[in-house]
């Protein structure tokens, strides 16, 4: 079989980089923050917005939902997603953000944690600080019966992550 | 009345010598276009048009190693940074490589904007839109083309790796072997349609031939489509050992820039 000659790169966007594992769509995003601000304060209506690192094994449609409604139901049964989103950096200082990345186990993935239950998927969300950077983890994976195999093929990108500090 | 016939001569003339650079023009865009493999008398189709064949690897090409595909790096139209992987995947993309300034084109933005037209034409492939980087493109015009429904990636790097000659430009990768099955130009959905059937068809007969059994099959050919491929490889290879060119030789090959 062929490969692709090149040499491993890496996607880098918004202080956020991964490299690009072959059979990876990935995609950094920062949408498009509004400029008129909540009466009386500085925040901007709808909050400041935050990059959001999203990595699926199917093909990737244009854009839709932070947390992968768009990609979800695409998965086939090898498939995995995963959507790394970033928060306002004083939500890390609450409890429900542990610090470091977090390290997936194929037992803590459960079909409960989709946002919309689908046939054989399963998913797991964690919430953590790197760098002083406060992110939410949601991995959704094709199916529950391999979620050894799944979960360790999720961790594999996960390992090339790399958080810039703030 | 000397004045005027010098100066009506003088005018003939000056037309002549433009129409022949006219005709020279043309000539040297003829000959540019058939260098690029576009055949005008072999390839009309039904409305008259001029249609490109897709360079289509003969079996021999495809089994014996075609042109490595690569994955895409790039931006979206909105920014995003993006990849999108078309090696080790289990499924055919579709490369449209087309610009936002093309008239052509835009038949094909409009098509592949629709998804009932896009399967109709891609069948199971995923479609993935390539145009030239922001320093060439406009990202905001790309955006308004693609409507949003189609995947679309702007990347300088993806036309140079895939030595684009000319938009609109189409390649169809099959993602297990990580290599370009097909590839060539079109000016309607139609013509396109047809030059992917023919494409896929050839890497069923090629994947068939590499994998030694006598029943080639793949999601979405139909038999007879296959058998057409079949005849057309028989008669490709024919004609190519009758011009003294044997498998494996290298003018087989196009070698693409690291």
């Amino acid at each position: 079989m062929m490969v692709n000659a090149r040499p491993l790169q890496r996607l880098n966007a918004h202080g956020l980089s991964v490299s690009l594992l072959p059979g990876w769509d990935i995609r950094i995003t920062l949408r498009e923050q509004s400029e008129i601000l909540v009466p009386g304060d500085e925040v901007p209506v709808s909050g400041f917005v935050h990059p959001v690192l999203h990595a699926a094994t199917v093909a990737m449609p244009p854009l839709k939902g932070d947390y992968g409604s768009h990609v979800v139901p695409l998965l086939g049964l090898t498939d995995v997603f995963i959507a790394i989103a970033e928060f306002d950096a004083e939500a890390g200082n609450t409890p429900l953000f542990r610090p470091g990345f977090p390290k997936l186990r194929a037992s803590e993935f459960d079909q409960a944690a989709l946002q919309r239950a689908l046939p054989n998927r399963c998913g797991t969300q964690r919430f953590f600080t790197v760098e002083g950077r406060a992110f939410s983890l949601f991995c959704v994976l094709g199916s529950s019966v391999r979620r050894n195999s799944l979960s360790a093929l999720a961790t594999k990108l996960l390992q090339t992550v790399v958080v810039e500090p703030q | 009345m000397t004045i005027l016939v010098t100066a009506l001569v003088v005018a003939v003339a000056l037309l002549a010598v433009l129409v022949v650079g006219l005709l020279r023009s043309h000539a040297e865009i003829l000959r540019a276009l058939q260098e690029l493999g576009v055949d005008f008398e072999a390839d009309r189709d039904h409305n008259g048009g001029v249609s490109q064949s897709m360079r289509s690897g003969a079996t021999s090409q495809i089994s014996a190693g075609s042109a490595a595909a690569r994955d895409l790096i790039g931006v979206a139209p909105e920014g995003d940074a993006m990849a999108v992987a078309v090696v080790d995947v289990q499924r055919f993309t579709l490369l449209a490589f087309l610009s936002s300034g093309c008239l052509t084109c835009h038949e094909f933005w409009s098509g592949f904007a629709d998804p009932v037209r896009r399967a109709e034409v891609a069948g199971g492939a995923n479609v993935v839109a390539v145009t030239k980087g922001a320093e060439a493109e406009s990202p905001s015009l790309v955006s308004k083309l693609a409507r949003g429904e189609i995947l679309t990636i702007l990347s300088s790097e993806a036309w140079d790796d895939y030595s684009v000659p000319v938009a609109p430009y189409f390649i169809l990768v099959d993602g297990p072997s990580g290599t370009v099955c097909g590839e060539g130009s079109a000016s309607t959905f139609d013509q396109l349609k047809g030059l992917l059937v023919r494409a896929r068809a050839d890497a069923a007969v090629a994947a068939s031939a590499s994998a030694g059994n006598g029943g080639p099959s793949i999601e979405g050919v139909s038999r007879r489509d296959m058998l057409d491929a079949m005849r057309r490889s028989a008669r490709v290879d024919a004609e190519l050992k009758a011009a003294g060119i044997e498998p494996g030789d290298p003018s087989l090959y196009h070698e693409r820039s690291e």
